[in-house]
């Protein structure tokens, strides 16, 4: 315990914590910006442009909305007839809507968990790249070694490492999140979309955060981790970029079925409480391939238990390397 | 195991494997430093100090053999024994970015040590004044005067410095050199290595010099040189003839830049008697004392020649017979061509 207060103290002061406070403040204005800017109410050319167009689209519905009502029917009949499917081609949502011209703006409380849902990824790369620098920089400079020489029990000195960047990664997400929520309701306030915070909008935001929360330690514990075993903070680093582009992305697109055990399945049904992922599914037929996308559900508990399942497996490596490691 | 023994190493082994292959570093090494003073770890370069130092403190893991601090069981035991040792290894590695009494705080309070004696550390070592500035700004001297007093945070019974006056300037080694001298008159055992033996000879109490990770001598300063014989350097006018007719009444000559090196403590008259009786005239006649470095030179350089060894019982290694590249030249003169004076590899008591 009180090398893991050692431990929170010296990352507290490291400045490379500072830095990732201020990247990820700039990132929250930026996306506060980006949120503000979309929610802006139309001005008065655009409501003037909407209106002409609608009432365009109004005026051609009028002059020829009969016979593109009969075209519709008479496609979705024939297609009835070939597949002998029930098929719906939509045609009595053809008449122009005046919503369609006048785009409704998302008001606060109907967006904000997407949002800190979505900024997930940024505040964890962050956290890892935190965690990772944290023992990695500390290995290169040898200073680990002089630590060696005064706390020799290698395990007891991992774990307070790893702790340790779980512990600071608390506070660096939760102000983050803090100052991304405060930005996204002055951005919808200023707009006059403050709305939509019904109680259950705020349990959604509440638990959304409190999830990114508990991922961001993770994060610091398994980039910490990453940062011991592989010594160098651009080889930890790297390691993360690989894994996204070659397994996230080929092998996950090559392997459909991998999906499920993908880091971000995984992340993204941790952080929104559950996730979808589609996989096409073909059937041959006498007339040939029919294929369709269908929907699969990736739970919380799925999502979780697999991350922390992964997070248990590095630790343990790490800590076997570790032991028996050679500190030169 | 004796208590008056700080550090005892018996058949120490280490052999380190990387993608480049692999190195012996250490060759069953038996090592003893007593108690008290300052003894010195003296071997040339890459003879394996460092990697000895490293294995007492637990940093790397010997293939086999064992070692003991103060009784103690190394590495089993290290955490007990621990808090009785403070070592810099190579050079004083801290972290850059703080400050320095920010760094000795986290190690006061790594080890429990009252913050208290922060301030004492670096009073006692001069370093109150520039204590809040970053480490990285510090000079290698400053440095290692903060890597001291990191390891005065634990009052250690046993100070191992490896090669600190490495790069300091003669100030800066006269410093590290008057440190050392108190630090064993406090009653601390002080481990120094080197592969600069005039640095070492000052101060030592005790010497092992080692050579391709094996011992080759050890023992009081006194000792190790009082084995050895002194020699005596001659100015000739024709330096190569008067060789010639000093070889052949039985001396070991070699030559000395434009001098003669008449070794195996030969008598003053004898020399200028027999030379005269060729008709050669001495214009110089110096006794030279046998220091620790010609004794080291002559030691290490045996080695180097050494025929095959079998020193290590343990370790036929046939995949690499000859894991060691020569030793390269252990000090900056050197020695002149060989004629037929091939030193006779000595050890402990091995005077004739
Ligand atoms: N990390 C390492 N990996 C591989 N070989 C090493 C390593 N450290 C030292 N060696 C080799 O081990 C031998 C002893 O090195 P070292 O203990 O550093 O010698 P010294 O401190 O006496 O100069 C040398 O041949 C050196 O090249
Ligand atoms: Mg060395």
């Amino acid at each position: 315990m009180r090398l893991l207060g050692v431990e929170v103290r010296r990352l507290l002061a490291r400045r490379m914590l500072l830095a990732a406070a201020l990247a990820g403040v700039a990132a929250v204005v930026l996306i506060t910006l980006g949120i503000w800017s979309s929610t802006r109410p139309l001005t008065q050319t655009q409501l003037d442009a909407a209106e002409r167009a609608y009432q365009a689209e109004v005026e051609r519905w009028e002059a020829d909305g009969d016979e593109m009502l009969a075209d519709c029917e008479e496609a979705e009949a024939a297609e009835r007839d070939l597949t002998g499917d029930d098929v719906d081609f939509g045609c009595d949502q053809m008449e122009p809507q005046r919503q369609w011209f006048f785009p409704e703006r998302p008001a606060f409380g109907d967006v904000a968990a997407d949002v800190l849902a979505t900024s997930s990824v940024l505040l964890l790369v962050l956290v890892l790249v935190v965690g990772v620098s944290a023992t990695a920089a500390e290995i290169s400079t040898g200073a680990l070694g002089t630590w060696l020489t005064f706390v020799p029990q290698r395990l007891r000195v991992l774990a307070s490492k790893l702790a340790s960047a779980g512990v600071v990664a608390l506070p660096l997400v939760a102000g983050l999140l803090v100052l991304l929520l405060a930005g996204l309701w002055v951005a919808h306030a200023v707009n006059g979309a403050a709305g939509g915070t019904d109680a259950e909008a705020w349990r959604d935001i509440a638990g959304t955060a409190l999830r990114i929360l508990a991922l961001g330690a993770l994060a610091g514990v398994v980039g910490a981790a990453l940062g011991v075993l592989l010594r160098h903070t651009a080889a930890a680093l790297g390691l993360l970029v690989g894994w996204a582009l070659v397994v996230e992305s080929i092998v996950a697109g090559l392997v459909p079925a991998l999906q499920p055990w993908l880091l971000r399945t995984s992340v993204a049904a941790w952080v929104q409480d559950g996730t979808t992922y589609w996989t096409t599914e073909c059937t041959v037929t006498a007339d040939g391939t029919s294929c369709q996308g269908v929907e699969h559900h990736v739970s919380l508990t799925h999502g979780s238990l697999w991350l922390l399942a992964l997070t248990v497996v590095l630790v343990l490596l790490t800590g076997a390397v570790f032991r028996r490691r050679d500190v030169v | 195991m004796p208590a008056d023994v700080a550090v005892e190493t018996r058949a120490l082994r280490k052999t380190y494997s990387s993608l480049k292959g692999r190195q012996v570093a250490v060759v069953g090494l038996d090592l003893d430093v007593p108690t008290g003073g300052v003894h010195g770890f003296l071997g040339p370069n890459g003879s394996g100090k460092t990697t000895t130092i490293r294995m007492l403190l637990g940093l790397i893991r010997p293939d086999s053999g064992s070692m003991s601090l103060f009784g103690h069981e190394v590495p089993k035991r290290l955490p007990e024994v621990i808090g009785r040792v403070g070592a810099i290894v190579e050079s004083p590695k801290l972290f850059p970015a703080f400050s320095g009494r920010r760094n000795l705080v986290l190690l006061a309070d790594a080890i429990g040590a009252p913050r208290s004696r922060v301030d004492e550390v670096l009073d006692e070592t001069g370093l109150t004044d520039r204590a809040g500035d970053r480490y990285s700004s510090y000079s290698l001297g400053m440095k290692q005067r903060l890597a001291i007093a990191a390891t005065l945070l634990k009052s250690p019974d046993l100070l191992i410095f490896d090669e600190p006056t490495n790069g300091l300037d003669p100030a800066g080694i006269h410093e590290i050199r008057r440190t050392m001298r108190r630090l064993a008159d406090e009653g601390r055992t002080v481990l120094v290595s080197s592969h600069i033996l005039a640095e070492v000879e000052q101060v030592a109490d005790t010497v092992s010099i080692i050579g391709r990770g094996r011992l080759l001598a050890s023992g009081t300063v006194a000792d190790v040189i009082g084995d050895r014989t002194a020699a005596v350097r001659v100015g000739v006018a024709e330096p190569e003839r008067a060789a010639a007719a000093l070889h052949a009444a039985g001396l070991q000559v070699r030559p000395d830049g434009a001098h003669l090196l008449v070794e195996g403590e030969p008598a003053a008259a004898r020399i200028t008697y027999l030379l005269a009786q060729q008709g050669l005239w001495v214009h110089e006649l110096t006794p030279v004392r046998a220091g620790l470095e010609s004794v080291f030179l002559e030691l290490t350089r045996a080695d180097t020649l050494g025929a095959p060894d079998g020193a290590s019982p343990s370790a036929p290694d046939g995949a690499s017979p000859q894991p060691h590249a020569p030793a390269p030249p252990a000090a900056p003169s050197p020695p002149g061509p060989d004629d037929g004076t091939t030193p006779s590899r000595r050890t402990r008591g091995g005077a004739r």
